[in-house]
């Protein structure tokens, strides 16, 4: 996972690997400290994310939902061919965007 | 203990230490086993006070909880006699304290004690990981000699092992209480679910429900209402108590929506949202609610994050696989529900509900079980019975996996409507 806020408030995160059980468990503090905790508007770029399981589906909605609460935006991107199926799968987009690329997602920051 | 130590004790010390062994026996608790150990290296090193250190490994400080009117104190390791103890895990006896750079005199301060002399010894456990450091104060008649020196590497050596027994029976009492959470969470799932599937002409169902060692917290329901045939299937994500109670919960509400009256949106809508208020932040239930009108024969269901729902159709021998119409049931509530998704059973046509440990069932390499396995099963099944087909699909499960531990809970619900039909 990397992680950097860039000037415009915005917390960049890149994941990467498999958000089983173990990549979600591995992550876990790491992430929600850096998108819930802060509040800012956060972005999630999942391409190089091979495999998501339940546990990553509960960590992102986690996430979401926490930084909802602090009038924050979660907004996914970047979800390859599998990972997005398994986000369809699970309807997350009624919960957050989900879009293609890192500029529709700063796109959708900015409305 | 040193060779050189053990040879330096009297028939009298090795008494002394042999009582003190057989006092440590006895306490299984930590606090008491602490109090016993300085009591004992008091009376056997002829010493005012005695205090054991216990290390926090993962603060890298020591910590002492034994000597009556001392509250808890912690250090550095690295700070202090103790400190140094812990850093060079060797003996360190001072004759005169004040005098040695090391000693550190806050705690003097902080108790109104004042301490002269001083052996400190490092509680070395049988895997050589220190666990502590024991401190001995103030000897009778002057500085520790080396034979006090010995007698005190003894006495350290069985105080680690005594320490040692102590943490490894918490351990034990903490996996016993444990285990005895899981199985009251198994007990909590398995009251919810039906004891024997409706009997209904025209249709066959069949489920099995393998929880996992570790509860996941899976449910699922058949039964015949008067809405028509209620299908569910849920999954709690996470481990233990908690998600079995967010099933059952789930589950409880559902029926009682149904049984007064609710239709499939409002009953879905109103657990939705009620779970949203009570279950804690991320926590949700994958669930699909289905209602079959065995007369129509069409399904009309809701899905909060449980996919893929399979539809496998007997005329071309094809699987429809229909996505969840929302989000995880409980992750918030519902501001728009999608229509429900209505499909018609054909004669010999199955609808196919699998919770993740199935799809996610990985063998030794890591390897899951997938969608594309299940979809070859229910191929080469179509025309079996529901019994048939579930002992199918487990035993192609199982081949997958060999060795490799259940890791979820495995939900698999059938309903098949009959060729005859």
């Amino acid at each position: 996972m990397s992680l950097k806020e860039a000037d415009d408030g915005i917390t960049h995160v890149a994941l990467e690997g498999r958000l089983d059980v173990l990549g979600a468990d591995s992550i876990g503090i790491q992430f929600t400290a850096a998108v819930a905790v802060k509040g800012n508007d956060s972005i999630v770029d999942l391409s190089r994310v091979s495999f998501i399981a339940s546990m990553g589906i509960r960590l992102l909605i986690a996430a979401a939902r926490a930084l909802d609460h602090k009038g924050g935006t979660l907004v996914l991107f970047g979800a390859t061919g599998p990972v997005q199926d398994i986000l369809d799968d699970a309807a997350l987009e009624q919960i957050m965007p989900i879009v293609a690329t890192e500029g529709e997602a700063l796109a959708r920051l900015a409305h | 203990m040193s060779a050189a130590g053990a040879a330096g004790l009297t028939r009298e010390d090795v008494e002394a230490i042999l009582a003190v062994t057989r006092a440590l026996a006895h306490p299984f608790e930590l606090r008491t086993m602490l109090a016993e150990v300085a009591a004992a290296a008091c009376r056997v090193l002829h010493a005012e006070r005695a205090s054991v250190w216990l290390l926090d490994a993962k603060r890298d400080e020591l910590y002492v909880e034994v000597a009556s009117d001392l509250s808890v104190i912690r250090i550095p390791v690295g700070v202090g006699l103790v400190g140094a103890c812990a850093c060079s895990r060797d003996v360190i006896n001072v004759p005169d304290c004040y005098a040695d750079p090391r000693f550190n005199p806050a705690v003097d301060r902080q108790t109104g004690f004042r301490t002269r002399c001083a052996i400190t010894l490092p509680l070395i456990d049988v895997e050589d990981d220190l666990i502590g450091v024991m401190q001995v104060l103030n000897h009778d008649g002057g500085p520790f000699d080396q034979a006090d020196e010995a007698l005190a590497e003894a006495l350290a050596a069985q105080c680690a092992v005594a320490i040692a027994r102590v943490h490894a029976m918490e351990t034990l009492v903490e996996r016993k209480l444990i285990q005895q959470e899981l199985h009251l969470a198994s007990a909590i799932q398995r009251s919810t679910l039906p004891a024997a599937m409706p009997v209904l002409d025209g249709y066959a169902m069949f489920c099995v429900f393998e929880p996992a060692a570790a509860t996941g917290g899976d449910t699922f329901d058949v039964a015949l209402i008067d809405q028509g045939v209620l299908v569910v299937l849920g999954d709690a994500t996470g481990h233990g108590i908690g998600p079995a109670l967010s099933v059952t919960q789930m589950h409880a509400m559902l029926r009682m929506a149904f049984t007064m009256g609710a239709d499939l949106e409002t009953a879905f809508a109103r657990v939705n949202d009620r779970l949203a208020q009570t279950l804690s932040d991320g926590h949700f239930v994958t669930a699909f609610v289905g209602l079959l009108d065995p007369q129509s024969h069409r399904l009309r269901f809701l899905s909060g994050g449980q996919g893929p729902i399979l539809h496998l159709r007997a005329a071309d021998n094809t699987v429809d696989a229909y996505r969840a119409t929302s989000f995880p049931m409980g992750a918030m509530p519902l501001r728009v529900l999608k229509p429900a998704v209505e499909v018609r059973l054909d004669a010999g046509d199955w609808l196919v509900l699998l919770s993740d440990g199935i799809y996610e069932y990985a063998n030794a390499s890591g390897e899951m079980f997938g969608r594309a396995r299940v979809d070859e099963v229910l191929h080469a099944g179509r025309a079996d019975t529901v019994e048939r087909m579930a002992a199918r699909l487990m035993d192609a499960v199982r081949l997958h996996a060999g060795d490799a531990p259940q890791e979820d809970d495995i939900t698999v619900v059938l309903v098949k409507r009959l060729a005859a039909n």
